[in-house]
């Protein structure tokens, strides 16, 4: 809770504000109530006067319900009450009603804390000072302010008792202020927190990042987990076949080193991930959030329940839209190969000038491919075509099929 | 040897080669397994399958003692591999190998009938006592990480069979757990080892458990054992 002296001290700024805050309404008021209540108004000046109040009564209202009057006091309380942003959070919905009538709640109190914390400045302080310093004054009637009355009691040492009632005033003058400070910093999170509205879309935010973050920390998991392993596994038979194989030794570390590789590219794909999200919730449009193709096909290829001839190239990084549509003509050409093919097929992937080609070659046992293929190629083609790629298929000699795509390896970011 | 049901396979004796099968689908993973298993005297890869598809036609043409399974392939996973290969007797005993220890799959795997399971990124003393542990004895591999995956699992309503035991059985039960062989658990208990195989067979036929680890991992999660 808020009771240390630090945040104390906070709360009395904040009260000293909040009696500017209410100096130009009592201004306001005072000057219009009291040229109405003067005896020579006549008809048309009350008139006037009564427009200008209700207008300057409008103005107020308006004033206080402008959707900044609630980040404006947010901001304030946090700095000058020390409340951190779980306790009062950014102002979410500032258009919203519940919002405003916060924003206004909140002036009211402060404008109710500034009129009694003013109220006690004048009244209080010049009577306590006048009090103490009665004796020295040499006066021997005291007149009581706000009262009128006066008491005789006598001059110097006589007027001593005097001091007492005086330091009370001023002590009772301190006590206000510490209780208006006070009860500001304890209605600040009630008045000025968030409203139900706003708690939900924090609780749905929070969610939205821990889900981001599981889903960072799962990928890091289980795609450097398995590359840190075979590492650590190649590296054990590798310093166990030192002795007696340096060539089994040999292609173990180049296992490792490729491993390697593949560890950084983790590393990286994680790394952009967390930067992602560290950006706004979603990745910018068209940012070049690369993926390794050869990994997909990878997968594809094990998939399959083709025997496929795939020299499993380099990493291949690409963008999504690339990868999404390579993954489509990978595996629809795969689907086809194992429907019409005799059981064997061969992929190749490689990159040329910005640009990723894929080739996919499988014996066949009809020379036409029969109509539900052609289906499946229509869409593909269409597919190719959307990512700025090309594809051509078609019988290669007699007994083989041939899929040829080529597609941009990254695309300029769409204009919205 | 028929106080485990599972051991209709005859634990290699110690001077016996181990022939052993690895499975994974991860080919810089088996490869290395294999070469690591390859270099013990004692010890003989028979075969390398990529997934668990290829684990019967396997296991019938190289006639195993140990298969060195992977939890998660592509096509039929360990678990589905293990459960196939141990309903048939004789079968070889199967340790699974995976990637990350708080793997549920492992946890399945056991109950599958795997006889034990070791992290891949395990020393390569930790990978040769668990095959041979299981290619020549029947006792349970790394008992301490069988605790930590079992007592995860609790289940909340005792098996009915849980409340059957005597108590001599939760006695010998209890060294089974810390991976004691029958010679130990009747040394401990001071009774006579044809006792102990008794016993172990009432507890095996009570839990319908197919081995000592499979009756460890299911009376943890009855909560018998601690």
């Amino acid at each position: 809770m808020k009771g240390s002296g630090a945040s104390v001290r906070g709360g009395v700024a904040h009260v000293f504000l909040a009696v500017a805050l209410c100096l130009p309404l009592v201004a306001g008021g005072a000057m219009i109530g009291v040229s109405m209540v003067a005896q020579d108004s006549s008809e048309l000046n009350l008139w006037l006067l009564t427009l200008l109040a209700i207008v300057f009564f409008a103005v107020v209202v308006w004033a206080s319900l402008l959707p900044s009057v609630r980040q404006v006091e947010v901001s304030t309380a946090r700095a000058l009450l020390e409340y951190d942003e779980r306790a009062l959070p950014d102002v979410r919905s500032p258009r919203a009603w519940a919002s405003r009538r916060r924003g206004v709640a909140w002036l009211a109190l402060l404008v109710g804390v500034g009129l009694t914390v003013a109220a006690a400045i004048l009244y209080l302080v010049p009577f306590g000072i006048s009090l103490v310093s009665f004796p020295l004054s040499g006066d021997s009637t005291l007149t009581w302010p706000g009262i009128g009355k006066s008491t005789h009691t006598g001059s110097g040492w006589h007027a001593v008792w005097l001091v007492g009632p005086g330091l009370l005033a001023l002590a009772a003058f301190l006590a206000v202020l510490g209780a208006a400070a006070r009860l500001l910093i304890a209605l600040a999170p009630r008045v000025l927190g968030p409203t139900l509205a706003e708690r939900v879309g924090v609780a749905a935010e929070r969610e939205r990042v821990l889900a981001r973050a599981n889903a960072v920390a799962r990928d890091l998991h289980d795609r450097l987990g398995h590359t840190l392993t075979a590492m650590t596994v190649q590296a054990t038979a590798a310093r166990r076949l030192l002795p007696t194989d340096p060539q089994a030794t040999g292609r173990a570390l180049a296992a490792i080193e490729e491993l390697g590789r593949r560890a950084q590219a983790d590393v990286d794909g994680v790394v952009r991930a967390l930067r992602d999200s560290a950006k706004d919730a979603t990745p910018l449009a068209g940012a070049p959030a690369a993926v390794d193709l050869a990994e997909i096909a990878r997968a594809l290829v094990q998939e399959s329940t083709l025997d496929i001839e795939f020299p499993v190239p380099e990493a291949l990084h690409v963008d999504h839209g690339c990868a999404e549509a390579a993954q489509a003509v990978i595996r629809e050409a795969l689907t086809n190969a194992t429907r019409h093919g005799t059981g064997s097929a061969a992929l190749r992937l490689h990159s040329h000038e910005q640009h990723v080609y894929i080739d996919v070659r499988n014996p066949i046992r009809h020379a036409s491919p029969t109509a539900p293929q052609r289906a499946g190629l229509a869409g593909l083609h269409e597919r190719v075509l959307l990512a700025d790629g090309q594809i051509t298929t078609g019988p290669e000699g007699g007994a083989s099929w041939l899929l040829t795509a080529r597609l941009p390896i990254s695309r300029p970011a769409p204009t919205r | 040897m028929a106080a485990d049901r599972q051991t209709a396979h005859q634990p290699a004796s110690t001077n016996e080669m181990i022939r052993i099968v690895v499975v994974d689908d991860d080919d810089l993973v088996r490869s290395g397994l294999a070469a690591i298993l390859d270099l013990e005297p004692d010890i003989n890869v028979v075969g390398q399958g990529i997934d668990g598809v290829d684990v019967p036609a396997l296991v019938a043409r190289s006639r195993p003692d140990v298969v060195l399974m992977d939890v998660r392939m592509p096509r039929v996973d360990g678990i589905g591999a293990t459960a196939r290969l141990t309903e048939r007797p004789g079968s070889p005993a199967v340790v699974v190998i995976t990637t990350f220890e708080s793997d549920d799959a492992v946890h399945d795997a056991l109950l599958a009938g795997a006889r034990g399971f070791v992290l891949k990124r395990a020393r390569p003393e930790e990978l040769l006592a668990a095959v041979r542990t299981v290619a020549r004895t029947d006792c349970l591999v790394f008992p301490n990480a069988i605790r930590r995956i079992a007592t995860t699992r609790r289940t909340t309503i005792k098996p009915a069979w849980a409340r059957r035991l005597t108590a001599r059985e939760r006695d010998v039960l209890t060294h089974v757990a810390r991976g004691q062989t029958n010679a130990e658990i009747a040394e401990s208990l001071v009774v006579s080892v044809e006792t102990v195989k008794s016993h172990l067979r009432s507890l095996l036929a009570k839990s319908g458990s197919r081995h000592r680890t499979e009756l460890v991992v299911r009376c943890y999660e009855a909560g018998i054992l601690g």
